[in-house]
């Protein structure tokens, strides 16, 4: 498909590709068409600029998304990478958020292609939710940044978290434990340490926002 | 993925807790973006040693339509342009045989039949057109030979050639037109210093008389008996003049 051509069928991915891509535009305005013959607009060194300033976020949402392994997420970043490097319709502009969502736009239907591969894989996507993923990736990670302020903020309520949820989130994140270890661990059943692990994230995040919205305040 | 903002903080402290940072792929995604850009390079390469394949066959193409030592060229009723060693161009006229020899710097052909137009370069080399009548030998000059039954014509338009035949050699100079030939005969009869000869194709006999020879000459005609075969060589000069006569090879 040219890049100013709209797509005669849109399936699920490419529905959300276009209604996340940078400013709602599937090629439409802010990207043009390489020519016949025409070499890709991004060049080895601006391949490398875009791994430097984009690697590590694009890394992030892809787990985020729910690649399998870190390992998944590598093959996928990679991929992401060489999309953009091989692509005849790169953004014009060199704003660096337009191109870190034109990169999670590739990144998500990479992510959601390779899903499809793997029907029997256990991991299960909902789709509409992908599609909130990314506005909750840009209200609640980016914030109009590069995420940076954020992870900072989970340190700061990490740190005031108090001492039996941290210890589950060590048992589980900094050990690595299973689930079933630790609810060994901590005597409960795996359903219950599952509920303790996700209400501890749900306390983190609203910390995160407090702590965002106002510094200084959002203990736990 | 159930929650967004769930997977998000996950994500999150995976990375912060269980040490899972984003891992540095700028080496690895540099060595595949070359990787990848080596087919178009293999392409290029390919296009590069395929249009040289063409050129050389091209090459050898024009090579086998270059005439070659040895072969022998014939026009019909259309003249054909030659070059030989860069330095000789020739005009062959219609109805001309002749064949390729010489070697490079020294370029030659055999006139069989016909007419040619020689222009020869001055400092590529020597040229040389050879007939059953004679030999011409060139160096740097512009010259028109044709050779015809027994006769032979050279006309010189620029420089000098030298003209060998079976009574000598000599040289032509530019603006000369030298035509002579060869006749073969038998004596008919000897009477003092006059021999009758009886030229093949030709009705009656031709009295040659000492005056007309040269000195070589000169010295053979004693030898001569009534039934020798001999070749007259003659030039044109107002009428054809016999110029010498000696046994037939």
């Amino acid at each position: 498909m040219r890049c100013h051509e709209a797509p005669e069928r849109v399936q699920d991915s490419e529905k959300i590709l276009e209604s996340a891509a940078p400013f709602g535009g599937y090629c439409a305005t802010r990207y043009r068409a390489a020519l016949p013959g025409e070499r890709p607009q991004v060049d080895r060194d601006e391949l490398a600029a875009l791994v430097r300033a984009h690697q590590a976020e694009i890394y992030r949402y892809l787990r985020y998304l729910g690649a399998s392994s870190p390992a998944a997420a590598e093959d996928l970043a990679q991929e992401t990478f060489m999309a953009a490097f091989t692509s005849t319709c790169p953004p014009l502009s060199r704003d660096e958020r337009l191109l870190a969502a034109w990169l999670r736009g590739i990144a998500r239907n990479l992510f959601l292609n390779d899903y499809r591969k793997r029907k029997r894989s256990p991991i299960k996507i909902n789709i509409s939710l992908v599609e909130e993923a990314e506005a909750v990736w840009n209200r609640d990670f980016l914030r109009e940044g590069d995420g940076f302020e954020t992870i900072e903020a989970l340190q700061r309520c990490l740190e005031r978290l108090p001492e039996n949820r941290r210890g589950a989130l060590d048992l589980f994140y900094r050990q690595g434990r299973s689930r079933e270890e630790v609810a060994a661990h901590l005597k409960m059943t795996e359903d219950g340490v599952k509920s303790l692990l996700r209400g501890i994230r749900k306390v983190l995040a609203d910390c995160i926002r407090r702590n965002l919205a106002m510094p200084g305040i959002g203990a736990p | 993925m159930n929650d967004p903002l769930d997977s998000l903080i996950d994500t999150l402290l995976r990375e912060k807790l269980g040490n899972e940072h984003p891992p540095d792929l700028m080496e690895r995604i540099l060595h595949e973006a070359d990787r990848r850009l080596k087919p178009r390079r293999r392409i290029l390469a390919a296009s590069l040693a395929s249009a040289a394949v063409l050129l050389l066959a091209f090459a050898g193409w024009l090579w086998l339509q270059e005439p070659r030592r040895g072969s022998i060229l014939q026009t019909d009723e259309k003249p054909r342009r030659l070059n030989l060693g860069g330095y000789c161009n020739l005009r062959m006229e219609p109805h001309t045989v002749l064949k390729l020899e010489g070697e490079p710097k020294a370029e030659a052909i055999v006139l069989e039949r016909g007419g040619l137009a020689c222009q020869v370069d001055p400092g590529g080399g020597s040229f040389s057109v050879k007939t059953g009548l004679g030999t011409v030998s060139v160096k740097g000059t512009r010259f028109t030979v044709r050779m015809d039954g027994t006769g032979l014509l050279v006309r010189i338009q620029e420089g000098s050639v030298w003209l060998g035949t079976g009574s000598g050699r000599h040289l032509l100079e530019k603006g000369r037109v030298e035509e002579g030939g060869v006749w073969i005969g038998k004596i008919t009869e000897i009477q003092g210093d006059v021999i009758a000869v009886k030229i093949e194709g030709e009705p009656g006999a031709r009295l040659v008389t000492p005056p007309d020879l040269d000195e070589m000459t000169l010295q053979a005609f004693k030898t001569f008996e009534i039934g020798s075969a001999v070749e007259l060589d003659w030039v044109l000069d107002g009428s054809r003049q016999i110029r010498s006569i000696r046994t037939a090879k």
